[in-house]
Formats: structure tokens, C-alpha cells, sequence
């Protein structure tokens, strides 16, 4: 197997890609670049733009959030083998919030906003299905966020 | 001849608060009057509840004027206030998504006007313009995205 026919796979995989077609993925997979790094690598720098959305093929990374000096570091979350990161940057360009290191060696998938964007000019529809997918991903996150709120707050007023 | 003028006025009014939906940004105005004229004005006093959870629902709520609670667990002891809307806001925009219950119950918290907009209205829309479904679903996600900011900051962290 080469590896546009990997990406491809690695693709159609991704939720965020879910129902679109067969020639969307193709030419987004053709847009994809591959990334490799070595564990504790620095993936991207706080405050650079984040202007793509990454797939995680391989490997394990970790966001350090906040401030400048190493001995604050506070470890956010990491993610590991088919998450993906940066997909806010399919609706606005904006300063990271965190660094992005490798906690393994690891390989990502990087698909620029541009290129999603290239294919709303190129077939509307396409784009439409990949932002309500995204959507989809946003509304099951809320609802994830405000099940653990509610059972926290039951939790306190059980105190 | 001045009621006519009176509605037409209010008419205008309405059209105008149309165009500043957040969730409406960036339609031409063909597409806003076919909102406009869909949509029904719905009205409730403080404490009215509008949804409730784990009902099927198919609209989709613009909050014209006022503000309501979204709660879980709503008459019972580990009721839980999740957020607050007020103007310009919407909310049971899940059924334009996917098929599935109401997740919230929604009450309003002071005399609220809302526009209510059945799905299958959207639906006729990108059946006439379909190239305006990225727009409406973009703009949907933008929301969507503030409000998981406002309930966790270290998803921004990764996600941004």
C-alpha cells in the first residue's frame, strides 16, 4: 500500500470525514502532508497560528498549556493513535493556546484550513457535510461537558 | 392606511433582527425573507417551559427577545441550570444535526419571545440554494464552538 492509499484510509476513518464522497477524500488525501517527530519533540509553538487540522496516524502527543517558564509547565490532556487537534481552525485562524510536543515518536496528518476551504469553493456540499460533522462533534461534546456538570453539581449538593 | 403602515413598520423591525442572527450571518436576503416568513413567533411568561428533555423535537428556537434557563433534570432534586440565553441566541439546534431527543429542558426565565423554525424549513431552503447550507452550518458551528469554550477552556488547548 503507498501512502496517499494510507491517508486515504486513515481518512475515511476520522468521524470528521464521515459521508463524504469517495473523490472528496481522494483530493483531500492528495493535500495532505505526512509529519514525523522524535518523542519530545516540540510540535508547535504557543502562540503560533493554528492553521490546520492535524490527525494523529501514529504516536502519542501532549498540550502544555500557559505560561512561558518551564518549571510552570502544566500538562493539559494528550491524545493518542486517531485523535485529531486544531479542528477549530477549519472556522477561524487563532493564536494556539498551548505547545504541542511528542510524547512518542509519532506521526501526524496535517490538512490546512485552506484546503477545506478550497473544497467549499470547489463542491459546497461536500464542505457543508464536513462542517455539520463537525457540528455534530461540537454538540456531542457540549452534551458530554454538561452531563458531567450536572452529576458534579448533584455530587455537591449531596455535601 | 396607518395600522397598514404600523405593520409594515414592524414587519421591517422583524426583518432587521432577522439579519443579525449570528446564526443567519452572511445569507442574501432571499434566503432571510423564506426564514422570516417560516418562522413562527412564539411567546411565553417567566417559568413557561418551551422544551423539555428527552422529547422529539423538530424546531429550532431564535430567541427574539428575553432570556431562558437551560436545565437537566428540571422538577426533580439534582436540577442543574446549564447555561442562560438571551437575545440572539438559539437553541434545540440539535435536530438540524442528527435525530435525537431533546437533550436540555428549556424554560423562560422572563417574558421571551422566540421564533421557532421547524427543520424540515432549513431543509426546503438548501433544497432552493444548497450552497447556503455551509453557511448556516458553519455559522451553527461557530456558536457550538463558544459554547464548549464556556464550559471548558482546555478543550480550546488542542483545539485551537
Amino acid at each position: 500500500m503507498n501512502n496517499l492509499d494510507t491517508m486515504d484510509q486513515c481518512l475515511r476513518k476520522t468521524p470528521l470525514f464521515s459521508w463524504l464522497s469517495t473523490e472528496s477524500i481522494a483530493w483531500l488525501a492528495h493535500y495532505t502532508e505526512e509529519l514525523s517527530f522524535n518523542q519530545g519533540d516540540t510540535i508547535l509553538e504557543l502562540g503560533s497560528l493554528s492553521d490546520s487540522l492535524y490527525i494523529i496516524a501514529q504516536g502519542e502527543v501532549t498540550f502544555i498549556c500557559g505560561t512561558s517558564q518551564d518549571t510552570d509547565e502544566q500538562q493539559a490532556t494528550s491524545l493518542d493513535e486517531m485523535d485529531i487537534f486544531g479542528e477549530l481552525s477549519l472556522l477561524e485562524i487563532k493564536p494556539r493556546t498551548s505547545l504541542v510536543r511528542a510524547a512518542l515518536p509519532t506521526t501526524l496528518y496535517r490538512l490546512k484550513a485552506e484546503t477545506i476551504a478550497q473544497l467549499a469553493q470547489k463542491n459546497q456540499d461536500q464542505h457543508a457535510i464536513l462542517i455539520t460533522n463537525l457540528s455534530r462533534f461540537l454538540a456531542r461534546k457540549i452534551r458530554t461537558l454538561n452531563s458531567k456538570k450536572s452529576i458534579l453539581n448533584q455530587a455537591t449538593s449531596k455535601e | 392606511m396607518i395600522s397598514q403602515l404600523d405593520d409594515l413598520v414592524a414587519k421591517e423591525k422583524i426583518f432587521s433582527a432577522f439579519k443579525n442572527f449570528p446564526l443567519f450571518q452572511g445569507l442574501p436576503d432571499e434566503v432571510l425573507v423564506v426564514f422570516f416568513v417560516a418562522a413562527q413567533e412564539e411567546i411565553y411568561r417567566s417559568g413557561q417551559v418551551i422544551m423539555k428533555e428527552g422529547d422529539h423535537g423538530q424546531e429550532l428556537y431564535i430567541i427574539g427577545d428575553g432570556s431562558v434557563d437551560v436545565c437537566i433534570n428540571y422538577e426533580q432534586e439534582s436540577k442543574t441550570v446549564l447555561a442562560k440565553l438571551s437575545k440572539n441566541d438559539f437553541f434545540g439546534e440539535m435536530c438540524v444535526i442528527e435525530p435525537s431527543l431533546r437533550s436540555a429542558t428549556v424554560v423562560a426565565a422572563e417574558t421571551t419571545l422566540l421564533y421557532s423554525l421547524k427543520s424540515t424549513s432549513l431543509n426546503k431552503v438548501y433544497q432552493v440554494w444548497p450552497e447556503q447550507q455551509s453557511t448556516i452550518m458553519t455559522n451553527l458551528a461557530h456558536q457550538l464552538s463558544q459554547r464548549v469554550q464556556k464550559l471548558d477552556d482546555t478543550y480550546f488547548s488542542r483545539a485551537w
